[in-house]
């Protein structure tokens, strides 16, 4: 079954959190039209991303500031569950589509708003941009601390995590508009997200003793929780939670005699000696290839896993059997392997139902819907309104 | 107005951040919330971040693993709407909680499961460790950081399995009003830090790669450096803020210079290096908070790379309501993150700090119907 059959979303986002945020909710089966205006959004240029965030949306492109294209808005928030936003402060506002004037439209309305420095304060009128958060929140000094170099994390932690969250925030609203059968507005920002993505790290309390790793580039927590390199100059992760852990690890590498070795005898002293002991376990791991240490290392129950790189993912066995990435013929890709469904499910249904749209690909079918005849849409698509 | 999701009842059997942190993210909308710990406690306990992701919610402790133990959790799941669990795969089937166990118990069960590499697969049994997790979903490393991968201190890929979590157990609610079916949802933390790259992975014969930096992805998208050392975000990925940034820097003929073909986001090997070096050289000339200070005032989007101290401390954080201060005994008052998702009319709540260890255990079983001597048995028999 499909969990949002028959929810109909406009979405007005562009670049990362707010078009990944619907969907999500297209993958559940929510109907989502893609709001465009001549000028196809930003993100466009980055086929892959787009492809992989917009897919199973229709697409309209039309001029909003044209009193006949606001119309044709009008018509469609009236036929609309929800409407998804994430510009700046004000531009709805200037666009007469503010949770305000969209309630005025539509009384039930849900509106999700996706700001990225908030809604109050001296910064909220910065515009939203993840790298921005990622400095400014202290992730990027999470590791080794302010005064060693910042490292940017590859992953758009706070944008994602604003899709996700705004995916539960409209879903809860959606339950309780089956419940009360009144729409609401749901906010949530860049902010927010860094913070909920990092419960761990922000948290604050007097005396609190936050450690950091001294090094520029860090290859882990301690010697037993660490990268290392193999002799192919690939790179695994071990991490040893346990006493058993830490033997087998001494056990499999043949270092038995660390087991016994007062340096390294109590968790407390291999901690002291941290550095002695990476020094030992790089010297001993460099002495073969990392794939057979990874094996070895996992047949001694040692948690242990290959750092992988971008493109060894596609074919990992491991990957395939979890059917991580979906196959989808796409114009401007080919055949691609793209992100798929975070999620299985035994009731409802992860919805394939079409590519990401080209823009306004769907101009004329929506337009259609809405009762305009075709002499209506040619007319609007030379008076430069719609476009395809 | 109440909250979205009361009279919702969710038992936890939760550990770490995934399974609990979901389960305050729903609490926190409303729903009852019972975390059934084993003796000993979530080990998560002996960390600082425990109280953040066990907000709102009561604790129980019980030994599953004697017969009484299983029977009050069978008890606690006849009246329930959604299980939450993150054991690894199997483990909570071995415990006799697993999905079809509590499903004949309880047929509209919302079962949650959250495993670290999944349900299948030659590494599902690998414990799933957080920087396990991320060094196989290429978190660490990338062709031409520093040819080396990096390791960094964040939990991102429990954090967003816990956001999921909470997102689909809603979406198997709203389903269940109409279907009237449970729901059993199974997500991992590989496959959540997957999905937390959207715009990074993928595969075909025509994907263009952008090289990765220790900086940043992009020129006009990383981190640079002032002339005191101090470093700020430069984020000028449209075509507007590029042009915005060239004239402010003087620098309009980079408009049409073919060393920023491209802008913002394709300047590609060997330019993307060239042109970093261009605008570091540039930022040397003045103090990171001069930078800052230059930049906000035009369009161009920047923001100063700060300690987690100096954010949390922020006016502009306190400004929007991002922090909280929820006193715990052990620790005193704790500034932590606020709820993440605000519902005009329904906003959530927090309910009180995170249960110590087997803190509600008496009031659930009376609850139940257990008299006094029965508990106090309980306890004897080591079962509480």
């Amino acid at each position: 079954m499909k969990a949002f059959e028959g929810v109909r979303i406009l979405d007005f986002t562009t670049f990362l959190a707010g078009p990944y945020l619907c969907r999500l909710l297209a993958d559940l089966g929510a109907d989502v039209i893609k709001v465009e205006s001549e000028m196809p959004e930003a993100y466009r240029m980055l086929s892959f991303a787009f492809a992989t965030q917009n897919m199973n949306k229709k697409s309209i492109s039309l001029d909003l500031k044209k009193v006949q294209g606001k119309t044709i808005i009008v018509e469609l928030i009236k036929r609309s569950n929800m409407i998804v936003e994430n510009s700046r402060p004000g531009v709805m506002q200037k666009l007469g589509l503010d949770y305000g004037s969209c309630k005025k439209i539509k009384p039930d309305i849900i509106y999700i708003s996706t700001s990225g420095f908030g809604t109050r304060g001296p910064l909220a009128n910065l515009p939203g941009l993840d790298p921005m958060m990622a400095g400014f929140s202290g992730q990027t000094t999470s590791t080794c601390g302010p005064s060693n170099p910042p490292i940017y994390p590859k992953v758009n932690v706070s944008d994602v995590g604003i899709s996700a969250l705004g995916a539960f925030g409209a879903t809860l609203a959606l339950f309780a508009y089956a419940k009360t059968g009144k729409g609401q507005k749901v906010d949530t920002s860049l902010l927010h997200a860094a913070l909920a993505s990092g419960t761990h790290l922000f948290i604050d309390f007097p005396g609190i003793k936050r450690s950091y790793i001294d090094e520029k580039y860090p290859k882990g927590k301690s010697a037993t929780s660490r990268l290392y390199c193999g002799i192919d100059g690939k790179w695994f992760f071990i991490n040893c939670n346990t006493e058993e852990d830490w033997q087998n690890l001494c056990k499999s590498t043949c270092l038995n005699n660390l087991i016994s070795d007062p340096r390294f005898a109590t968790p407390q002293a291999r901690l002291k000696n941290d550095e002695a002991l990476a020094q030992i376990l790089s010297d001993s791991f460099a002495l073969s290839y990392t794939d057979s240490w990874v094996f070895l290392l996992s047949s001694n129950k040692v948690p242990a896993v290959p750092a992988l790189y971008e493109q060894e993912l596609y074919n990992n066995v491991h990957f395939t059997e979890n059917n991580v990435f979906i196959e989808q013929d796409h114009p401007d890709l080919g055949h691609a392997q793209l992100v798929g469904f975070p999620a299985e499910f035994n009731n409802m249904e992860n919805v394939l139902d079409r590519r990401a749209p080209l823009l306004g690909e769907h101009t004329g079918k929506i337009l259609s819907e809405l009762g305009y005849t075709q002499e209506q849409i040619e007319k609007l698509k030379n008076d430069k309104v719609v476009f395809w | 107005m109440s909250e979205v999701l009361s009279g919702i009842k969710i038992l936890e059997f939760g550990q770490y951040i995934a399974g609990p942190y979901a389960a305050t993210l729903l609490a926190e909308q409303g729903a009852d919330v019972i975390k059934i710990e084993q003796p000993g406690g979530d080990p998560y306990r002996s960390e600082n971040g425990f109280v953040v992701c066990n907000r709102s919610k009561k604790g129980i402790t019980l030994n599953l693993k004697t017969e009484e133990g299983l029977k009050i959790a069978y008890q606690l799941a006849r009246g329930i709407d959604v299980i939450i669990e993150n054991f690894r795969p199997g483990i909570a089937e071995k415990l006799g909680i697993g999905y079809e166990a509590l499903k004949k118990i309880n047929p509209q069960i919302i079962y949650c499961s959250i495993t670290g590499f999944g349900q299948r697969g030659p590494n599902k049994e690998i414990p799933g460790w957080e920087p396990l997790v991320l060094s196989m979903a290429t978190f660490y490393t990338e062709e031409n950081r520093v040819g080396e991968p990096i390791y960094q201190n964040l939990l991102v890929a429990s954090h967003y399995a816990a956001f999921l979590a909470s997102y689909y157990i809603v979406a198997a609610l709203y389903a269940r009003e109409k279907s009237g079916k449970g729901e059993r949802i199974d997500l991992s933390l590989l496959k959540s830090v997957v999905a937390m790259q959207p715009n990074i992975l993928g595969n075909s014969p025509r994907k263009i790669r952008f090289p990765f930096n220790i900086r940043g992805v992009m020129p006009l998208a990383r981190e640079y450096q002032g002339s005191d050392g101090q470093w700020f975000v430069l984020n000028a990925t449209t075509v507007g803020f590029f042009t915005s940034l060239c004239t402010i820097l003087g620098h309009e003929e980079w408009l049409t210079d073919p060393m920023f073909d491209g802008a913002p986001f394709l300047i590609f090997p060997p330019r993307n290096a060239q042109v970093a070096a261009i605008l570091q050289a540039i930022f040397y000339s003045k103090t990171r908070d001069e930078w800052v200070s230059i930049l906000q005032n035009t369009p161009v989007p920047c923001a100063p790379v700060q300690s987690i101290e100096q954010f949390l401390q922020h006016p502009h954080s306190a400004a929007n309501d991002l922090t909280v201060e929820i006193f715990e005994d052990k620790l005193g008052h704790v500034k932590q993150s606020n709820i993440p998702v605000v519902l005009s009319e329904m906003p959530g709540k927090i309910k009180g700090p995170s249960p110590k260890l087997g803190q509600h255990t008496q009031e659930i079983l009376s609850a139940l119907g257990y008299s006094k001597t029965d508990i106090a048995a309980l306890k004897y028999h080591k079962v509480i």
